[in-house]
């Protein structure tokens, strides 16, 4: 019979209370008349008898009360008892209550979902056992600055018998590939892989097997390939008898040996998308050589893991005497002044180092937003316990005890923080999803987003501690201080309300003080949005298609050679010309190798000659192949000599070059007529320069245009192509798939990709920092309207404050000039000294963020003194009216109502 | 019913309950009826007391109670003892005979033997 056994009866009885109270009376009263009747068979009156029995069995409601203590738990009936009174009390103000919930559940709910999408992709390790042991080889030149050289496949070899420092290492080789053999060619993302790929990751497959023995022991590429959940879905149509099913990829035949399941990415940079299939090979045939060469650096990625226990830096230290050990021993290889070593980086860290600096800056507004929005519901809380000082006072005359008060304020503020809290769940389940689609992310995404419960947890604390803290401090002091003065001034003019008002200043202050912070940092992410978004790119992006071609590269062991000759693609490329150019409603097409704005190209040694022969120079530039027609189709002016021609075959090598490039090399002189070369050293095929085009921003809206050097695609050319539509009018679906049509038509296994038109491109190319901007500037306005409510509630009390005083102003003969005066001059106080402080934290912030802003000075002026106006125009709007209101307060009535 | 005389009860009121029960199931007014007769009329019971008193015995499963017919046709519920409520009044009573006649002796005993 422990007090387990209580529990129980009274959970019991806690269904059935009514009923057993009414059960209880019963029996008592019968109780009572039995009494009676033993007092009257006693001789006594009924009346007499009646009140004999009240006085020797008291009183039945008494008796009922000490019952329900026994059966009930107490603390329970109370607390629903204030829970009652305390949501009646808030549905009571809808105002006060609505603001207080919407601030917290804005305040929740952002930090909730800025913090959990930052944890995704930032903090939470990838989906992969032991991720904390994956990591990224890249190989630099340190001598030379140069980054992501490639390696090897006897560089590879290498890593992988360093069993100190790797229990794994693989290649990474992302391709395109044409996919046929399904219903319709489709351009794919390959990736080549050691065979040992899946087993590094620890990932099973979900159909099938990964790569085994079978795969490892064959020279070349082996058939085996893996499909990833989407390929299987898209291209097969999750047939579930795939397994040893056969297709082509560039004519090559591959034969279905696995899927992975639905949510595996490959971690790592990508070529556009996702990968679709992957394949592996043992490395020793064709492209490779049959003995791996040192020199020969095919190998553009290489992911490890690390061996247990082996520390990043500690596998960093060993690799790099591995480097000084192979410097050594292979001196013709490796060239000492190059400095040749390979880096390890986390994988996490290199996936995320581009998003980095976007999710920082997200978390520090966000929580600048939260620190707002708890000012906020600190001085409404503050205003609240204020106006209820009578009440308070009231119930402590008639006998309501500290701790029922304390408890009905406390179970008040948790109702409000509870209301915050669910409204911030709900908030942040319908903005995650759209703060991850807003954000350009640039990187496969390999883990969902879910709600951080401990950043859920850690926002509802900091909001319910501030109710708590600001609704009971004033309610603690009041229920301390002397009942009588409270009762009398109707809680309106009471002592220690001037110290309420301090707090609500200081709060106030705060607010804009934060408000200031991040409007600057929304001006300066907002003009530098303005600046690379206003920027010239060089080039018209108004009406121009543009599209992906991938030419299957020749396979060793199939008749299809077509596209292993320059001059089958140079046909194709004439022959697509010809029938774009040729489509209703079409000015101008061209064909080029890579699209604009989408991705950096690394500068390419190359070597400038001289007209009179003089020693040649050796300089960088980047590189693009375009056919004739390029210049005119994307509209980049031509300043000298002429365009490309059909006839710029090869024959007469020639190239052109941008302006940068020719300034730079010869400055203030005609580089058309000169000569440059690729490479460096002997053997150099030299090109004339027939042109020189102005500069165009193909790199990025927000790069420098760098020295750029192009080369006429009938010359020579690549498997990758890209083609350029310029439309009369706005590029139209029709237009899309006529140009579509024609490319079938051109050749039927060739897939079109990547359609799109010049503006989306240029507009996706800006995603980055339209997001930051919207995201900072919603988060500056909303602040802002917190502050401004925050300054007109602490101006609209003071003014009801001194009603008393302003009417006295007046009876001596104050105008009304001089009341709005006085109280605009106190309203303004606060907002200078909250802009003060406001600036001080600005200014850190602006430093922050330096490397993000775009032409743009963190002290810029203009924005600077523009926020400032701005603060002190809302601080005068949101006096304005209390100012008016106390300019017209008649004297006689404010006196006669004290 | 001065305060001593309830306060005397506060402890014990329970076993004496279980005691007063021993016999006869029993209805609230019959209990202190009996309670009183049982005491030489020591012992006045206020529904206040015997109640609570009553609720606790139920939740611990000592007595059960269901509705029934008083002698004068009157509706009153009828409280009855429970076989480990038998149990706990047996229990109950060996332990107060040791207590008291042990605190008995205590008090007779003359301060030479101490």
């Amino acid at each position: 019979m422990g007090p387990l056994h209580r529990i129980v009866f009274r959970l019991k009885c806690l269904f059935v209370r009514n009923r057993k109270a009414d059960e209880l009376a019963e029996e008592m009263k019968a109780h009572l008349e039995m009494q009676v009747s033993a007092n009257v068979a006693g001789g006594m009156s009924p009346d007499a008898a009646r009140r004999e029995a009240f006085l020797q069995l008291g009183r039945v409601e008494q008796a009922q009360e000490a019952c329900r203590d026994e059966y009930s738990f107490p603390w329970l009936d109370c607390l629903a008892r204030e829970t009652r009174h305390a949501f009646r009390g808030l549905v009571k103000r809808p105002g006060f209550t609505s603001i207080a919930v919407a601030t917290l559940a804005l305040g929740i709910g952002a930090s909730t979902a800025v913090f959990s999408v930052v944890e995704t992709t930032m903090l939470r390790p990838l989906p992969f056992p032991n991720a904390d042991q994956l990591v990224n080889v890249e190989f630099e030149l340190t001598g030379k600055g140069t980054a992501n050289f490639g390696c090897s496949v006897s560089e590879l070899d290498d890593l992988r018998a360093l069993s100190n420092v790797f229990s794994d290492v693989s290649m990474v080789f992302p391709m395109d590939g044409n996919l046929t053999g399904v219903s319709e060619p489709q351009r794919v993302e390959a990736l080549a892989v050691s065979p040992n790929y899946f087993h590094l990751l620890g990932v099973a497959p979900a159909l099938g097997r990964t790569f085994g023995q079978e795969e490892a022991s064959i020279p070349g590429w082996a058939q085996g390939c893996v499909l990833s959940h989407e390929a299987w879905m898209n291209y097969f149509g999750g047939d579930p008898s795939v397994i040893g099913r056969e297709f082509y990829m560039d004519y090559d035949t591959f034969r279905v040996i696995g899927v992975m399941p639905a949510g595996f990415r490959h971690p790592g940079r990508i070529l556009s998308s996702n990968v679709d299939v992957w394949f592996t090979g043992g490395l020793r045939a064709p492209p490779f050589a049959p003995t791996p060469e040192r020199n020969y650096r095919l190998i553009p990625g290489v992911v490890g893991r690390l061996a247990p226990g082996v520390t990043p830096a500690v596998a960093q230290a060993k690799i790099d005497d591995y480097a000084a050990r192979t410097r050594a021993d292979y001196p013709k290889n490796y060239v000492l002044t190059d400095g040749w070593t390979p880096r390890i980086r986390v994988l996490q860290s290199v996936l995320v180092a581009d998003l980095r600096g976007v999710l920082w800056l997200l978390l520090g507004a966000v929580l600048l937003v939260l620190a707002i929005c708890c000012a906020t519901v600190a001085n409404l809380m503050l205003v609240r316990a204020m106006t209820r000082r009578q009440e308070m006072a009231m119930r402590c005359a008639l006998g309501a005890s500290r701790s029922a008060i304390v408890r009905q304020l406390v179970v008040e503020g948790l109702l409000v923080a509870l209301a915050g809290g669910i409204g911030g769940i709900v908030l942040s389940w319908s903005f995650s999803p759209t703060l991850l689609a807003l954000a350009p992310v640039s990187i496969p995404l390999l883990n969902k987003v879910a709600l951080n419960g401990h950043v859920l947890g850690f926002a509802i604390l900091v909001s319910g501690a501030t109710c708590l803290v600001f609704g009971l401090a004033p309610a603690l002091r009041a229920t301390k201080l002397d009942l009588v003065s409270d009762l009398k001034s109707g809680g309106r003019t009471a002592g220690h309300s001037t110290d309420v008002q301090r707090w609500r200043t200081l709060l106030v202050g705060g607010q804009i003080a934060l408000s200031l912070v991040l409007l600057v940092g929304a001006g300066l992410l907002c003009r530098s949005f303005l600046n690379v978004w206003r920027t010239n790119p060089g080039f018209d992006p108004r009406n121009v298609l543009i599209g992906r071609i991938w030419l299957p590269p020749p396979s060793g062991t199939t008749a299809h050679k077509v596209y292993l000759e320059h001059e089958n693609r140079a046909a194709l490329m004439r022959e697509l010309v010809r029938r774009f150019g040729e489509l209703p409603g079409v000015q101008a097409a061209a064909i080029g190798n890579d699209v604009p704005l989408t991705e950096g190209s690394h500068g390419e040694q190359i070597t400038l000659g001289t007209s009179a022969g003089d020693s040649p120079v050796e300089g960088t530039a980047a590189t693009s192949l375009v056919s004739p027609g390029y210049f005119r189709t994307l509209g980049i002016p031509l300043l000298r000599g002429r365009e490309f021609g059909d006839s710029d075959d090869g024959k007469n090598p020639v190239v052109i070059v941008n302006l940068a490039l020719a300034n730079r090399y010869w400055p203030g002189q005609d580089a058309v007529g000169r000569r440059l070369a690729r490479g460096m050293g002997k053997d150099l095929k030299w090109c004339t320069i027939v042109g020189v085009v102005a500069n165009a921003k193909v790199e990025g809206l927000d790069r420098p245009e760098s020295a750029r050097i192009y080369f006429p695609e009938y010359q020579e050319s690549w498997l990758g192509l890209a083609f350029f539509v310029r439309a009369n009018g706005a590029v139209s679906e029709a237009l899309m798939n006529a140009v579509r049509r024609e490319i079938h038509a051109a050749d039927s296994d060739l897939p079109a990709y990547g359609l799109s038109t010049m503006d989306q491109i240029m507009s996706r190319s800006l995603a980055r920092r339209r997001f930051m901007a919207i995201m900072i500037g919603a988060f500056a306005g909303a602040s802002l309207l917190l502050a401004a409510m925050g300054v007109y509630g602490v101006m609209a009390l003071t003014v009801s404050h001194r009603t008393k005083e302003i009417g006295v102003r007046i009876a001596l003969g104050a105008g009304r000039g001089q009341i709005i005066g006085m109280v605009l001059r106190r309203g303004l106080l606060i907002a200078a000294a909250g802009i003060g402080a406001g600036a001080v934290g600005a200014l850190f912030a602006a430093q922050a963020i330096q490397n993000l802003l775009y032409q743009t000075y963190p002290l810029d002026p203009l924005i600077w003194v523009s926020i400032v106006l701005l603060l002190f125009a809302i601080a005068v709007l949101a006096c304005w009216i209390p100012a008016r209101y106390a300019s017209s307060v008649d004297p006689m009535i404010a006196l006669r109502g004290e | 019913m001065s305060k001593e005389k309830s306060e005397l009860l506060q402890g014990t009121l329970d076993m004496l309950i279980l005691k007063a029960l021993q016999l006869e199931p029993m209805h609230g007014f019959g209990l202190s009826v009996r309670l009183r007769q049982l005491s030489n009329g020591v012992f006045q019971v206020e529904m206040g007391s015997l109640y609570p008193a009553l609720c606790r015995l139920e939740a611990k499963k000592w007595v059960k109670a269901k509705w029934g017919v008083s002698e004068n046709n009157r509706r009153a519920r009828y409280y009855e003892l429970t076989p480990a409520g038998r149990k706990q009044l047996e229990a109950e009573a060996t332990e107060w005979a040791l207590l008291s006649s042990t605190i008995t002796a205590m008090l007779r005993a003359t301060s030479p033997s101490v």
